[in-house]
């Protein structure tokens, strides 16, 4: 069989013939000697094309300057070896390229923050921005670094006896904010996107949550942007929410900071949507409710 | 660095692959030791043991390995010295002669 072992030959014909126990001398002397022809010959070569036999008679040349290069054996190879089908990716590259110029929907995470934190708020770490006044506009409230302690900024909004209080909520959430906040809750939904309103038994104390993506055209840390209101209602029973009523708006949202029970927020939406809110069921007066059992619920959209 | 999970060339040669395979591996080894020796490197010990595979398949990657013996050469194309280092068997015929090799002593390697 092969005399000579390359790794082609050994390829070829299936055999190691390094192992086959040739010392050194041997080796040598018919390396030096050259391949005969005779060696490309037999059942092994059977269906093998002349081109890739010499090919490789070239690259066994004696001679060093007469075999050709890594380059232009490559290239010689290249032209005998078939056309392989293109992997199933990329294939239909019609279809893929057409469907990557759609823009996928906006990945839709539910998520509910501070609800089992050991004091049952937002992270501090949270920019909050309150204001009974027109809410500040949503880049400005990502820009926002001085960021107070929730406590030290729900305390005085809350400390009206048995009065109902709205307060406008601009949160910017980066993963990193997310990774440290406790979520309760993660459940993926298909929403189309724009804004959600929560309104639920499980956050009494939530009106509305309108979560924005950050605008594109700023460049932001943020991941995201939640724009909402905490209604901070006197501790009443769940019993007194309403179920039902939600609310949608865009971009940014204003709301009325009203002492009595009938104050309903506002939203003034951009030029998309606009909101209609229904009130909470005007809650009975009792004593202030502390602001550690405030919960916020969000839906959350990450940017892909 | 990447993985060659199929093991080495030896058990594809022992198990009689064919041709298209062949043409295949070869045609990796060859761009592989283009790299090479765009580096200015030769080999000097190609053989199916330094020859890895990413995988089974028809279009498995080929990983050219073992750079032990690896060697610049010089201005004039050739490595500095006049050893024999390889692998009898696969090495060739000018470095049985103690000649300074040159790139194309790994090209013999191949065939």
């Amino acid at each position: 069989m092969l005399t000579i072992s390359v790794i082609a030959l050994d390829l070829i014909g299936g055999k190691l013939s390094f192992f086959a126990g040739q010392d050194h001398a041997e080796c040598a002397r018919r390396a030096t000697r050259g391949i005969p022809a005779s060696e490309f010959e037999g059942a092994d070569w059977d269906g093998v094309d002349v081109e890739f036999v010499n090919l490789l008679r070239s690259l066994l040349h004696p001679d060093p300057y007469g075999r050709p290069t890594a380059q232009a054996a490559a290239a010689a190879l290249r032209t005998m070896v078939p056309r392989t089908a293109l992997p199933a990716v990329i294939r239909p590259l019609g279809t893929a390229t057409s469907k990557l110029r759609r823009k996928p929907p906006p990945r839709f995470v539910e998520i509910e923050i501070g609800s089992r934190s050991p004091k049952n708020s937002l992270p501090v770490e949270l920019p909050v921005s309150v204001s009974s006044s027109p809410a500040p506009a949503p880049r400005r409230a990502i820009r926002r670094k001085a960021v107070p302690a929730l406590e030290d900024v729900l305390s005085p909004a809350l400390s009206g006896t048995g009065q109902r209080t709205t307060i406008d909520l601009a949160v910017s959430v980066t993963a990193s904010t997310l990774a440290d906040a406790p979520v309760t809750s993660l459940k993926k939904t298909l929403e189309p996107p724009r804004v959600r309103a929560i309104r639920r038994k499980q956050v009494p104390r939530l009106e509305e949550v309108a979560v924005v993506p950050p605008p594109s055209d700023e460049p932001s840390s943020a991941d995201l942007l939640v724009l909402g209101k905490i209604i901070a209602l006197p501790d009443t029973d769940d019993s007194d929410l309403d179920e039902g009523s939600s609310s949608s708006c865009t971009s940014a949202m204003t709301s009325s900071s009203g002492s009595g029970t009938d104050a309903t927020p506002v939203l003034s939406s951009g030029d998309a949507s606009s909101a209609s809110s229904s009130a909470a069921q005007p809650p009975q007066p009792k004593a202030p409710a502390p602001w550690s059992r405030l919960k916020i619920a969000a839906y959350a959209v990450f940017r892909r | 660095m990447e993985k060659g999970c199929a093991g080495d060339l030896v058990e594809t040669i022992v198990s009689k692959t064919t041709l298209r395979r062949v043409k295949n591996i070869l045609l990796g080894i060859l761009e592989g030791l283009a790299a090479v020796h765009d580096a200015g490197l030769v080999h000097r010990d190609l053989k199916p043991m330094n020859i890895l595979l990413s995988d089974r398949s028809n279009e498995a990657r080929v990983l050219v390995a073992d750079f032990g013996l690896a060697s610049p050469v010089g201005a004039d194309g050739k490595a500095a010295d006049t050893h024999f280092v390889g692998t009898a068997g696969y090495a060739a015929p000018e470095a049985y002669l103690r000649m300074r090799v040159t790139q194309a002593c790994d090209m013999f390697s191949v065939g």
